[in-house]
């Protein structure tokens, strides 16, 4: 008999590993759902009704179904090595920003001193991705698709990263697992609310430069269907068309749960008496809720213009990042 | 055992996609494939600083080598005219003359390889980022303000340099 | 100063914009939907919505005016002066019915929805069914057959009339004759009686010279024209 204990880290690993990829897909086949309900219900209409009896909540695994079993064209003029290399980057990518995700205390990949450094340097890998796919694809749209989402990730990324240093700074860590203790015991503790006006700033910056990171509307000029088909995946179908779709929607939940771990608390109950629910349960909730708002936003906001987004991003998100990280960082100098 | 090779494996799968996807960089035809096989090189090159538990610079390398120059290079060859068929001439026609930089050059990192004292230490998984922090605001304050300066000068520069000329405009 | 108070005036619009926007997204994510569930529930669609056509062919007297009024010449009819024989029955006023309607074909496919048959129609057995699916497999479905005689007696009542006409030409005729041998008057007054009873006549050429151009099946479609008299479409001239 051979004694698993030395193998054990690697076992767990591997299992969480292949965990993580089922939740991912499980995720991206309820948040279509969702979408289209949203959707749906926001213009007054109903969503998908008719697969699976209620409320067609069998049409993302039927549209998943048909993904899988769609032919998988490759354009001829096509840049053969590189379109088929692209999708699994993007994907990769994005999947690794899960490693770093504190469902619960102990519920983490892996506990990273560096957590959010860690994550804001890999999604560095969907932009290469990204500009591959485009370029590979040897089409004109997605060429502009790629070269639009990789100036729009590049530019939010540093409003991002700025809005993530207050908590990082107000924590003093920029591990995950301690920025979400520093958050126990009550709404009032979370990061959001602490140093008002600040903080929410930071947040209200964080999510919406996150909108762009992850290319959604009113940012999602990268795949607008109306000018570009679809951006950087035009010429995709199929399994690789369905990696790029998973890689945005694991992109939806991976910016939403780091919003809900440094400012919302991550696993910790808003209040202290409801801490008996299971901490996941309460992460997995506050970042399925972020999800909403984007989808919520999607369906509220037209698209902005290039100048404009790149207006709100130098002009107004930033200085308000930079002027709200020198306000905290002299409050968190004067409270020692 | 079984661990102790994975970890032989890992590494000797980093070094090789490093080393491999250089070469790739250095002798294919194609600017945009040596510009793509460049993200595997800093990508082997990060693994490689895990490796040596240097956990905050291997982020750091992926942040600022693959989500910042290598972006950069690329857009740059996107906005190449006649981008989808250049091809760059990957040998020199001087070949001897050009053989004279090679071998000062390899003679001097050989040197420098050769003489330098190596120490030996046991990896250890502690975290670096609070200690690289405060010496770069401390001992290393200077090098790493005059190198934000240089960058700083060089980013206005680059705006200037990019902005339309007055007499260009009418208006 | 003026552009410092315009840049905070746009982030000021900026966010009390998107707030409202995302309220008004909001209100409506809870308003009642108005999705129908197409084949589950219909529409009742508005009393004079042109949708498909039907006529109730017991009571249309074959007056023919529906097919000199369309547009297309889609409307394709046959009839036959009604005899003693034929127990033809009553109109729905209650009046003896004159002509038999032997074939009412109507090309469904190529009608322009304009109208004008239901207008002209004096009994208003022409009329809108308040359907919209005359959705078929073929083309040949898309010919509308309402008249009920089967091929054979369709046949067997033209060439009776037939006969009959001739013979009351040739009565008219006789007379006439008689009429010219007996005195002095004009010709035009006899001749003018048989075309005005025929008025049929110069519709019934165009008609035969459309319809073989479709092989019409012996196709009793009796339960199609007799269930549905005239609905909201009477009570609504009305
Ligand atoms: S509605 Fe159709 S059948 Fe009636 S007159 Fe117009 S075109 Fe002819
Ligand atoms: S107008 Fe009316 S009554 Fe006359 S033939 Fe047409 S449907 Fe019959």
């Amino acid at each position: 008999m051979i004694a698993l204990e030395p193998y054990l880290d690697l076992i767990i690993s591997v299992v969480y590993v292949v965990g993580i990829v089922l939740f991912l897909s499980l995720f991206a086949l309820f948040a279509t759902w969702l979408e289209r309900k949203v959707a749906g219900h926001i213009q007054d209409r109903l969503g998908p009704m008719e697969t699976g009896g209620w409320h067609g909540w069998l049409q993302p695994i039927a549209d998943a179904i048909k993904l899988l079993i769609k032919e998988d064209i490759i354009p001829a003029a096509a840049d053969k090595k590189l379109f088929k290399l692209a999708p699994y980057l993007v994907f990769i990518g994005s999947l690794a920003g899960f490693a770093v995700l504190p469902f619960a205390a102990n519920l983490i990949g892996s506990d990273l001193n560096i957590g959010v450094y860690y994550v804001i340097a890999v999604t560095s890998l969907v932009v290469i991705g990204i500009l591959m796919a485009g370029w590979a694809s040897n089409n004109k749209w997605s060429m502009y698709g790629a070269m639009r989402s990789a100036a729009q990730m590049i530019s939010y990324e540093i409003p991002v990263a700025l809005s993530l240093l207050i908590p990082v700074m107000m924590a003093g860590t920029m591990s995950m697992v301690e920025i979400v203790d520093n958050q126990a015991g009550g709404f009032w503790n979370w990061y959001v609310f602490r140093t008002m006006p600040f903080s929410l700033i930071a947040f209200v910056i964080y999510f919406w430069a996150s909108l762009a990171e992850v290319n959604r509307a009113p940012f999602d000029l990268p795949e607008a269907e109306s000018e570009l088909v679809a951006g950087y995946f035009t010429e995709y179908s199929g399994i690789r068309w369905a990696m790029f779709f998973l890689a945005e929607y694991g992109d939806m939940f991976v910016v939403s749960a780091i919003a809900a771990t440094v400012f919302l608390g991550g696993w910790y109950a808003p209040f202290p008496f409801l801490d008996i629910i299971p901490g996941p349960i309460w992460f997995i909730g506050k970042t399925a809720f972020l999800v909403f708002v984007q989808m919520w936003l999607r369906w509220t906001l037209p698209r902005l213009r290039v100048d404009q987004l790149m207006y709100v991003c130098w002009k107004i998100f930033l200085p308000f990042s930079f002027a709200n990280l020198l306000l905290v960082g002299l409050w968190v100098v004067l409270k020692g | 055992m079984i661990l102790h090779f994975l970890t032989q494996a890992v590494f000797w799968f980093l070094v090789i996609l490093t080393v491999g996807s250089a070469i790739v960089v250095v002798f294919n035809k194609r600017i945009l494939h040596s510009a793509f096989a460049l993200l595997f090189t800093l990508c082997g090159v990060a693994g490689l600083y895990v490796f040596l538990s240097a956990d905050f610079l291997a982020a750091s390398q992926m942040l600022v080598y693959v989500g910042g120059i290598l972006t950069l290079i690329i857009f740059g060859v996107f906005l190449t005219a006649r981008m989808y068929n250049m091809s760059i001439p990957e040998q020199t026609h001087q070949r001897f003359l050009a053989l004279l930089p090679v071998l000062g050059l390899g003679g001097i990192i050989f040197y420098v390889l050769n003489s330098a004292e190596w120490h030996l230490i046991t990896p250890m998984v502690a975290p670096t980022t609070e200690n690289l922090g405060k010496m770069l605001l401390t001992t290393y304050l200077v090098p790493f303000e005059v190198a934000s300066m240089l960058l700083l000068a060089a980013l206005i520069g680059a705006i200037r340099l990019a902005r339309p000329r007055k007499e260009d405009h009418d208006d | 100063m003026n552009a410092t108070y315009k840049y905070f005036r746009d982030i000021y619009l900026g966010v009390t914009t998107v707030s409202l926007g995302m309220w008004i997204t909001f209100r409506h994510f809870f308003m009642p939907t108005i999705t129908v569930q197409y084949p589950r529930e219909k529409l009742i669609y508005p009393p004079r919505a042109r949708t498909e056509l039907r006529n109730a062919i017991e009571s249309c007297n074959g007056c023919l005016q529906c097919a000199r009024a369309c547009p297309v010449e889609i409307i394709h009819i046959e009839t036959a002066k009604a005899q003693d024989e034929d127990n033809a029955g009553n109109m729905p006023d209650g009046k003896p019915r004159k002509l038999l309607v032997l074939t009412f074909d109507v090309e469904m496919s190529k009608c322009v929805h304009c109208g004008l048959c239901v207008e002209v129609c004096p009994t208003e057995s022409m009329h809108w069914n308040n359907e919209h699916e005359h959705v078929t497999f073929t083309r040949e479905e898309l010919m509308r057959h309402w008249a009920t005689y089967p091929p054979e007696e369709v046949r067997r009542l033209q060439e009776r009339d037939e006969i009959l006409k001739a013979e009351k030409a040739k009565q008219a005729a006789e007379a006439a004759a008689k009429k010219a041998a007996a005195g002095d008057q004009p010709a035009p007054k006899p001749v003018s009686k048989p075309a005005a009873d025929g008025a049929e006549k110069p519709a019934q050429p165009s008609a035969a010279a459309a319809t073989p151009a479709i092989e019409k099946p012996a196709k009793p479609e009796s339960g199609d024209g007799t269930d549905s008299p005239q609905k909201e479409n009477g009570k609504e001239k009305a």
